[in-house]
């Protein structure tokens, strides 16, 4: 796999305004690459750059091991395809595509080719005398393909070419452009902001913000383990804790909903399967005890492995005593016991957990999604952790740091009701660190 | 590669210097030259001409044209406003006939319609025939060849400088903000003055620029409708230049009446922007 | 019923026929909106009038009364006889033709220069700025400009200064055109190989066509029309038709004029009407498709 574009620390500044700063990024040939972020994170000029419409203020462009920073885009082989097609109003269908060509003055017959080539792929042997305003959004966007990869180029680069369609459209655009991809082998450098469009489309996808590449990777990779804050929520959702130190995200699919009054059915059926222990205030007693620090987890691992979970991650007595105080309900429910999620025997149980209300309840495509707005900041029971509470919130503007959203398919089980009271729970290994 | 955008540009900006940049300057020197007995430019400079200029006689003239020219200015705008509205209602269609129509008549030699103005209005012209036919009047009247005349004279001419541009900024008008003032409960006269109004201030300023700014320099008008007792600073110049060939005097009062006309635009701006609020065209 | 409003004129009664509280003085928004109306049909009487009757009195049989003596076409005929006459429209011909031409020369490579400067402002008012001084200033700048150089006055003196007054209308038309157009056009022919001229060539030049023309013919009329620049820096062989025109007319009424005046309109109409369908033509197709949002 060789590499077709090298970027080596390449910065843009207007005056004193860094648009890019320093990044460096290898573009693998044969790869479908999406550049993906919000507007203004500088991934059109990082486009604009490598197809030679900008110069870097310093770095270095490679094509295939050869520098090309300096060259004017028409000495580059690449070709682009802009955001709003940028067709030659006066020339037909026909002339458009065959510009280029014409510029590097192939033999007219192999014009004639790949001209017709070019034409059937995309459909358009039909339109080709027309003029671009003769054409709708759609064909206009496959004949600046099909002018672009007539030439034969290297890379394909594609700023939001898509961003002007309706979503059905879009769609299926998406489709033919990834299976051209794919037919062709050109290594395509695409630009969007739609990260469901990135997702789709791309081997990779290099997620910017702010000038900066935070991440680059598959789309698995983005999705399941995002590196830092921004991808974390800027990639589908997230919910956002603090962990010690560090921040950890967890996806709404992840996030497990138990109203309360299930909770002692769950906590029953996971005890019953380990030892029967006496519910109720001495199930509180002892959850008490073992949330009163180190010392009490061993009395807690005493009770059975239901409640070893719970002992791990113990937090200060203060947390601990809070969260106890609070946990005690009636019927002997166990204060977010999280250990009982699961049945205690495959020995993994739901790990980080709280309390809270819900708030709404969402239906979106296939998916229900419950937003839960958890108690208090503070963590409630042992091992749960508080909300991300740094000042400088990443929670898009409006969203309450307090609320936690659960996604699950609709119908999946009995439906919840808005002010009832529910337990959160995760697993730790959907739990993913985040530097930031 | 854009460097070679330079190559272009060098004929056109040598042209424009030349022919604008440089006379201009030349007036200004001009300005300050002595003039001998002969009309012939002598060496030395000098303030005379601006001194001159200074005395009540011309000073008056000057001071007359400028209210002349604010007087067309403000005629047509009384004149041009309603106008331009009207066009600005129209199907879009109807527009461009419209505009067309209005456009028309400024496009022909402002001379010739001046002088069509004259066939209508002297004592033996049109309107008088007419009137002394129909039994109205027992003498012509004297329609012709004073101030009155020579104000209609500009104010036609000058009319569509004034329509174009505040009908341009009619049509970017959003009518929303005008439903809005309905809604609240403005009198259509209100909603005018404290919404149309204001929001097409820029139009009106290009206007009011381009009529004021061909105004104060206006020989000819005066000259066909005003007769021998209009003397405008622009006759007066015309006339340095030609029988009286003091070119220094002259390009004295072409200097005082540029800036001053100058100076008129840059207050016009201030005021309406205050009353405004936004960049003119 | 305004363009970016609902109609105002259906919608605001209630049931009872009466005016909405919302919409008081609809009434009289309709008085208002007639009076405006007939104010405007009989403003553009009035400013037709005067030409209507140039026109019909050049045909007028008498030679000084106001009344009408006949229909006739003789003082046309003696037109095309008045040697004086012809000398000046071929001197006004030519002077537009020539003026016309090197403003187009060198208005274009201007727009052009200044569109890739992203307009600045400088050197735009450097275009522009010849509009905004009095047209008395700058005859007698030019004059005073060639009674420097020693250069006699004649034709090429006033073909000089009508390019002057030319090339911003040139620069403008060409500018708005090219702001239009766009920089995406002139990226993608980079992209597909074009070096900057053949992109200029193959690419810019086809789509400004329209605005070059319209501003040709615009010139065209306004080197035509000229008097007061013409007035300062035309030589004694050089007159053009309005300044024989002015000649005429401190002499006095004749009906020569009056013809001579209204071939001057129909020929200025016919220029401007063709420079407007040129433009408008132009306009359609050759403007930058955005993409439309229809079903493919």
């Amino acid at each position: 796999m060789t590499t077709m574009i090298r970027l080596k620390s390449v910065e843009k500044r207007f005056g004193d305004r860094v648009v890019i700063s320093p990044l460096s990024l290898e573009v693998e040939e044969g790869e479908f690459l999406t550049l993906l972020g919000p507007s203004g994170c500088g991934k059109t000029t990082l486009l604009r750059i490598i197809a030679g419409f900008e110069t870097p203020t310093s770095g270095e462009v490679l094509l295939d091991g050869k520098p090309i920073t300096h060259l004017p885009p028409y000495r580059r082989d690449m070709n682009m395809v802009f955001q709003h097609y940028a067709l030659f109003p006066h020339m037909t269908v026909e002339d458009n595509i065959r510009f280029g060509m014409k510029m590097k003055k192939l033999p007219l017959d192999e014009q004639n080719r790949r001209l017709e080539e070019a034409l059937e792929y995309t459909n358009l042997s039909e339109y080709r005398r027309r003029r671009p305003h003769e054409l709708s959004g759609g064909q206009q966007q496959r004949v600046a393909v099909a002018r672009a990869i007539v030439n034969k180029p290297r890379v394909l680069l594609l700023d939001e070419p898509l961003s002007a369609l309706d979503y059905q459209l879009r769609r299926k655009l998406q489709v033919e452009l990834k299976n051209l991809q794919r037919d062709l082998g050109i290594t395509f450098v695409y630009v969007t902001h739609d990260q469901e469009e990135a997702m789709a489309m791309s081997d990779r996808i290099a997620v910017m913000n702010r000038g900066v590449i935070e991440q680059v990777g598959t789309p698995e990779e983005i999705y399941l383990r995002p590196r830092t804050l921004f991808v974390a929520m800027f990639v589908g959702e997230n919910n956002l804790f603090r962990k010690g130190g560090t921040t950890v995200a967890v996806r709404p699919e992840n996030i497990r909903i138990v109203p309360e009054s299930a909770l002692a059915e769950e906590e029953r059926a996971s005890r019953a399967a380990v030892e029967p222990v006496a519910v109720g205030a001495a199930a509180g007693a002892a959850a008490a005890g073992a949330a009163m620090g180190g010392a009490g987890a061993g009395a807690a691992a005493a009770n059975g492995p239901a409640f070893a979970a719970v002992a791990r991650g113990v937090s200060a007595v203060g947390m601990a005593a809070n969260g106890a105080a609070a946990g005690v309900t009636a019927a002997g429910a166990v204060p977010g016991a999280p250990a009982a999620g699961r049945p205690a025997a495959d020995g993994t149980g739901d790990y980080g957990g709280a309390f809270g209300t819900v708030q709404d309840i969402v239906f979106v495509g296939g998916l229900r999604k419950t937003f839960v707005r958890v108690d208090a900041d503070e963590p409630l029971v042992s091992g749960v952790l508080p909300l991300y509470d740094d000042a400088e919130s990443v929670y898009p503007s409006g969203r309450d740091r307090r609320i936690v959203i659960s996604c699950d398919t609709a119908g999946s089980r009995p439906p919840l009701r808005k002010g009832e009271r529910v337990a959160i729970r995760w697993a730790p290994e959907h739990e993913v660190t985040l530097s930031c | 590669m854009l460097r070679r955008g330079g190559f272009f540009a060098f004929f056109p900006l040598a042209w424009m210097i030349l022919f604008f940049v440089v006379p201009t300057f030349l007036v200004v020197l001009l300005s300050f030259r002595e003039r001998g007995t002969l009309g012939e430019i002598l060496p030395g400079y000098t303030l005379e001409h601006y001194r001159r200029l200074a005395d009540p006689l011309y000073m008056g003239i000057l001071l007359d044209s400028l209210i002349v020219a604010v007087v067309v200015t403000l005629l047509c705008l009384a004149l041009g406003y309603p106008l331009a509205y009207h066009i600005s209602r129209q199907s879009r269609r109807s527009q461009r006939v419209w505009l067309f129509l209005v456009i028309l008549p400024f496009l022909i030699n402002f001379l010739i319609r001046s002088y069509a103005w004259v066939i209508l209005l002297r004592a033996q012209g049109v309107v008088n025939t007419a009137l002394m036919k129909l039994g109205l009047i027992s003498q012509p009247l004297p329609l012709l060849y004073n101030d009155g005349a020579v104000l209609l004279g500009m104010v036609y001419g000058l009319l569509p400088f004034m329509v174009l541009p505040v009908y341009i900024s009619l049509e970017r008008l959003d009518r929303r903000k005008l439903e809005a003032a309905y809604d609240l409960g403005a009198t259509p006269l209100r909603a005018f003055w404290h919404v149309t109004l204001p929001l097409t201030m820029p139009g009106v300023l290009t206007g009011a620029t381009l009529v004021f700014v061909s105004s104060s320099g206006m020989f000819v008008v005066p000259e066909v409708m005003g007769g021998a007792q209009s003397a405008l600073i622009g006759n007066v110049i015309q006339n340095q230049f030609l029988s009286a060939r003091n070119w220094p005097f002259g390009s004295a009062m072409s200097v005082i009446l540029t800036l001053a006309s100058l100076a008129m635009i840059a207050l016009m701006y201030r005021a309406f922007r205050t009353a405004g609020g936004k960049e003119p065209m | 019923m305004g363009r970016n409003g609902t109609d105002l004129s259906g919608a605001d009664r209630d049931t009872a026929g009466r005016p909405e509280r919302g919409n008081r003085g609809v009434t009289s928004r309709t008085v208002y909106r007639r009076a405006v109306a007939a104010y405007s049909i009989a403003m553009l009487a009035v400013l037709h009038a005067p030409l209507v009757v140039l026109i019909a009195y050049s045909f007028n049989d008498s030679r000084i009364n106001a009344a009408w003596s006949g229909f006739t076409w003789k003082w046309y005929v003696s037109l095309l006889g008045n040697e004086r006459v012809l000398e000046a429209l071929g001197n006004s011909l030519y002077i537009a033709a020539m003026s016309t031409l090197i403003a187009a020369l060198l208005g274009v490579p201007a727009a052009v220069w200044l569109h890739r400067r992203r307009r600045s402002a400088l050197w735009s008012g450097l275009f522009y700025l010849p509009q905004l001084m009095p047209d008395i200033f700058m005859g007698l700048a030019l004059l005073i400009l060639f009674s420097r150089l020693s250069i006699p006055l004649g034709k090429w003196t006033v073909i000089a200064a009508h390019v002057t007054f030319c090339i911003p209308v040139v620069v403008l038309f060409v500018l708005a055109r090219l702001s239009g157009i766009g920089r995406e056009l002139e990226e993608a022919a980079y992209d597909l190989g074009a070096t900057p001229r053949q992109t200029f060539f193959r690419v810019t030049l086809p789509l400004l066509v329209p605005a070059i023309v319209s501003a040709m013919l615009l010139s065209f009329t306004m080197s035509l029309d000229d008097f007061v620049i013409t007035f300062f820096v035309a030589g004694p062989e050089s007159t053009t038709l309005p300044l024989y025109i002015y000649g005429l007319v401190k002499r006095g009424v004749s009906p020569e004029i009056n013809a001579l005046s209204a071939l001057m309109v129909a020929v200025t109409i016919l220029l401007v009407a063709g420079a407007e369908l040129v433009r408008r033509r132009g306009e359609t197709p050759s403007r930058a498709v955005q993409p439309k949002r229809k079903e493919t």
